[in-house]
């Protein structure tokens, strides 16, 4: 499949996890622990894609979402975020993001969604 | 001897007549006299005293005394006297039991009673008039309309043959003194209800304040001064806009438009400004004030201080979001290590991080199983704390309930199957609801979900729908389950209930759907409830709107 795609979370054990997930469907992973974080490595490397946490220290998910959509316009970014600010996951679908997912999830769902957003077949 | 016949010519010639005619104008001006104090006096003493007198003076007697009824003192107390002293018979209360004496049967009998000599009277042996010396007197009642006042008595120390005149005359003057102390009464008695109602007002925690039409402030009572701090003679005589902050100078003016529309004003939430220019948070009542004519007059208002209940309000709305942040961020702490463990595990028993023997494989399950029901119990809770808060908005539209049933039953049709439990709609009368798809898909999907784990293998689960009256649609799931008892029925709907299984498969729920279930359907306006008898399955009710409710709309002006 060859796509790039970046994954931000500030939690190590959830960062793991969905990598290992992420690379048994083929992706290519590199992962961030904070919105500054994902903003350095997007500004040196190209990717095809952003799963981003919500609530994270120095920089959340929404405002790296903002900061990413003035960049790039069309890079699919998925929010993966606790269900209970599921509030949070409207609003960053409300300012560009391109589908969310709630913690805790079913595999089957994330599946679902990436399928969706990037129109393939896992 | 034959007697001399009187003159014929001129009858009120002659000095006899003339001394006739002079006194009868004389007991007609006193009585006139007496009636006019009567009429135009309302001090009790002096008409007890000019009525005495002026007997005492027409009829020509020195001694006399007025007796009425004291219901504080039990009996009939002296209130005047002449020519009795003495001070045991100014303080005597003649008491209206049983025992009998002269003044006790004037006031019970209305009757006059007349003695000429009292001295040779059996029933007089042990009064105060013969002590007093007292020869002849006369005992008169002294009625007003209804009751009994009193009575009087005028007496002399030499023997007298009482009239029918005097006594006529006499009679003459307790009829008007009994008048007249009425009066008293009843103006004492407007008098006190009005000063009892002066004085709530003016203690009236509350400002009361009347205005004339031009809002021109006419009274101002101590709360007035305490809510506002203006002092009464302050306030008096100036514009009620001097309570207004600058934000809300034209109320007054709303004020009137509206109350001249609806006739009063009964709870208007605004602010008003106090003396030192604090603004506070007052509670309004306006009312219309009436002359005689029903001509409006002013305006009436009552104001509250409600500063200190807003600022309760606040403080509680407040705590209200602590706690529900509180619930919240509490449930985020608990389902991001959920996550990493679920996520894990899932990982594992996709084989994703290697090989796992048959042991590893049925371990990593039971974690999976169980990480799952702590993740429900989570959402549950916070479920229920949003609702409890009122932090969860309805958002109803006209529901098809037969529809609506038919997804539900898809949705459960696998877990049904693997109990082979049969899963039936039963037809319906086209009963819709007017209720939050959602809200209601959840409430179903829960009911059903229990009768599928309470009911054995080969069993039946019927969800129906259908009209209850015009204003309810009723939704209903049956199983052949083991039922219920009384008892379990009446807590069924109470968070963490359980009902005790006795047998080896236990189910594992939350304890939560039930309640969560009552709290979503009662947001609706509806009923749940359910009915059962051991060994004849349950099934459970609820009730949702049949159609929008109707509101009024306001009406234009």
């Amino acid at each position: 499949m060859g796509l790039k795609v970046l994954l931000v979370d500030d939690e190590e054990d959830i960062l793991e996890v969905i990598q290992d997930r992420l690379e048994a469907y083929g992706f290519t992973v590199v992962t961030g622990g904070t919105g500054v974080e994902a903003l350095q490595k997007l500004s040196m490397e190209k990717f095809d894609g952003v799963f981003l946490d919500v609530k994270m220290p120095e920089m959340g998910g929404i405002e790296a979402l903002e900061e990413i959509r003035k960049r790039d316009k069309h890079i699919p970014i998925i929010i993966i975020t606790s269900s209970s600010t599921r509030e949070a996951a409207i609003e960053a679908l409300a300012k560009g993001a391109s589908e969310y997912v709630l913690k805790p999830f079913e595999w089957e769902e994330l599946k679902a969604k990436i399928e969706k957003v990037y129109k393939i077949t896992l | 001897m034959k007697r001399q016949k009187p003159p014929k010519k001129d009858p009120f010639a002659s000095e006899p007549h003339k001394t006739e005619l002079l006194r009868r104008t004389r007991e007609l001006s006193a009585l006139l006299a007496v009636a006019a104090t009567a009429t135009q006096s309302l001090d009790a003493k002096k008409i007890l005293n000019d009525t005495l007198d002026k007997s005492l003076e027409i009829l020509g007697f020195k001694v006399g005394y007025i007796r009425t009824l004291d219901p504080d003192a039990g009996g009939l107390k002296v209130r005047a006297a002449r020519g009795l002293s003495s001070p045991e018979f100014l303080a005597n209360v003649v008491p209206l039991d049983s025992r009998p004496s002269i003044a006790k049967a004037v006031f019970e009998t209305r009757e006059p009673y007349i003695s000429s000599n009292i001295q040779k009277e059996r029933r007089f042996r042990h009064g105060f008039m013969r002590k007093e010396g007292l020869v002849s007197a006369a005992f008169v009642p002294v009625p007003s309309k209804n009751r009994v006042m009193g009575l009087m008595m005028v007496g002399s120390t030499k023997f007298h043959k009482f009239s029918t005149r005097q006594i006529g005359l006499l009679q003459a003057f307790g009829a008007q003194l009994g008048v007249a102390l009425e009066n008293v009464e009843l103006y004492d008695q407007v008098n006190n209800d009005r000063a009892y109602i002066e004085n709530l007002v003016e203690n009236a925690g509350d400002a009361i304040i009347s205005t004339d039409i031009e809002h021109r402030i006419l009274s101002w009572n101590r709360g007035a001064e305490v809510v506002f701090g203006y002092k009464k003679e302050e306030a008096v005589g100036k514009g009620l806009a001097i309570l207004l902050p600058p934000r809300r100078v034209s109320e007054l003016e709303e004020i009137s438009d509206k109350i001249r529309l609806i006739g009063v004003i009964r709870n208007l939430e605004t602010q008003r400004k106090r003396k030192d220019g604090i603004v506070i948070d007052a509670a309004l009542a306006v009312s219309l004030i009436r002359d005689g004519t029903g001509n409006v007059t002013g305006f009436l208002h009552l104001a509250k201080d409600i500063t200190e209940k807003k600022r309760y309000e606040q403080r509680l709305k407040e705590l209200d979001k602590m706690k529900s942040d509180f619930v919240s961020n509490v449930s985020h702490e608990l389902r991001t290590p959920l996550t990493a463990i679920k996520a894990s595990v899932d990982n594992m028993l996709d084989g994703i991080t290697g090989l796992l023997n048959e042991k590893q494989d049925r371990y990593l399950a039971r974690i999976k199983s169980n990480t799952d029901r702590l993740a429900r119990l989570i959402n549950d809770l916070l479920d229920l704390s949003r609702i409890e808060a009122g932090r969860i908005d309805l958002k109803p539209s006209h529901l098809p309930l037969l529809q609506l049933a038919k997804e539900v039953a898809e949705i459960l049709r696998t877990v049904a199957g693997q109990k082979l439990i049969s899963l039936e709609v039963a037809a319906d009368d086209g009963a819709t609801a007017w209720a939050d798809r959602d809200k209601v898909t959840q409430v179903l999907i829960n009911l059903v979900d229990n009768a599928v784990k309470f009911t054995p293998h080969h069993g039946t689960v019927t969800i129906a729908v259908r009209k209850n009256g015009d204003q309810w649609a009723q939704v209903s799931v049956a199983d052949t389950g083991p039922g219920m008892s009384g008892d379990q029925i009446g807590k069924i709907f109470d968070k963490f209930y359980r009902i005790d299984q006795s047998g080896k498969q236990k189910t594992k729920g939350t304890g939560l759907g039930l309640a969560i279930s009552k709290a979503l359907v009662e947001m609706h306006g509806g009923k749940i409830w359910a009915e059962s008898k051991v060994g004849k399955g349950s099934t459970f009710f609820f009730t949702l709107p049949a159609r929008r409710p109707f509101r009024l709309q306001a009406p234009s002006k």
